[in-house]
């Protein structure tokens, strides 16, 4: 199965053991509060279609995550931000 | 009474001295009702990221003011029976308005990162230009085109004077 693709001993921790932990970008910034009006911020953390990216791919922790998402959402009734890209409309 | 933030977006179609009337208009409001502004903030005429009430673009201002709960239905009341008004919201103020607003330096480095937005949102708006303002474009390229040409006009006549004078 999956452990069948290390076939040397201690290959496979050795894989999760140099794969680098992932840090919350506004914890190591400090940043408290997340403005909606700062879409330069905004925009990195959504993907090309204008979908908010998933906690587990930026890195965030839960609760920047949770103020990212509504200032996100805020952004996107004043349209700041779009809800999609033009692209795909 | 509680720090609040609202901003609104104007339609387009008006000049600045509407603009100025139709703040004053919401500044007046929040003043007649017990209420006290703090900041203004004026983003000026943006690129909206999608089109509301068929207008791509809007003026966008912020105002950070102190109210009770009266003041912000009135607010929102007079968002929804005013036209100019587009789009609008109203949130709670988060962060420090009596560290950081009322601090001139701070305050500053406040406007610093809006300046920056405004010199992007420019940037960004040659590459999503529409087909109306395309033609526009294309008229400021032409003169660009036409002094390349004459820089390379003028440039083998130097160059030509002296191959004559080698000859």
């Amino acid at each position: 199965m999956f452990k069948k693709r290390f076939k040397k001993p201690g290959e496979f921790k050795a894989a999760f053991k140099t794969r680098r932990r992932k840090v919350c970008r506004f914890c190591e910034e400090k940043v408290r509060v997340i403005g909606f009006y700062n879409d330069r911020v905004l925009r990195r953390f959504v993907n090309e279609r204008g979908k908010i990216v998933a906690r587990r791919v930026s890195g965030n922790c839960a609760f920047h995550q949770r103020r990212l998402t509504t200032a996100i959402k805020r952004a996107r009734h004043l349209a700041i931000m779009p809800f999609t890209s033009e692209y795909y409309r | 009474m509680r720090t609040y933030e609202s901003t609104f977006i104007l339609s387009p179609q008006a000049d600045d001295a509407a603009f100025d009337q139709q703040i004053k208009a919401i500044t007046d409001l929040i003043g007649n009702n017990d209420g006290k502004i703090i900041k203004e903030d004026r983003w000026g005429i943006r690129r909206m990221a999608y089109p509301i009430k068929k207008f791509t673009q809007g003026f966008y201002t912020r105002l950070v003011f102190e109210g009770n709960s009266k003041l912000l239905t009135e607010l929102e009341r007079f968002y929804k029976l005013e036209e100019p008004y587009i789009r609008y919201l109203t949130i709670i103020f988060e962060g420090d308005p009596h560290e950081k607003i009322f601090d001139d330096a701070d305050s500053d480095s406040d406007r610093a990162p809006h300046a920056k937005r405004n010199e992007d949102g420019e940037r960004q708006a040659p590459a999503k230009e529409t087909v109306e303002l395309a033609a526009a474009e294309i008229k400021a390229e032409e003169p660009k085109a036409e002094v390349a040409t004459e820089v390379a006009t003028s440039e083998p006549v130097v160059t030509d004077e002296p191959e004559k004078t080698e000859e």
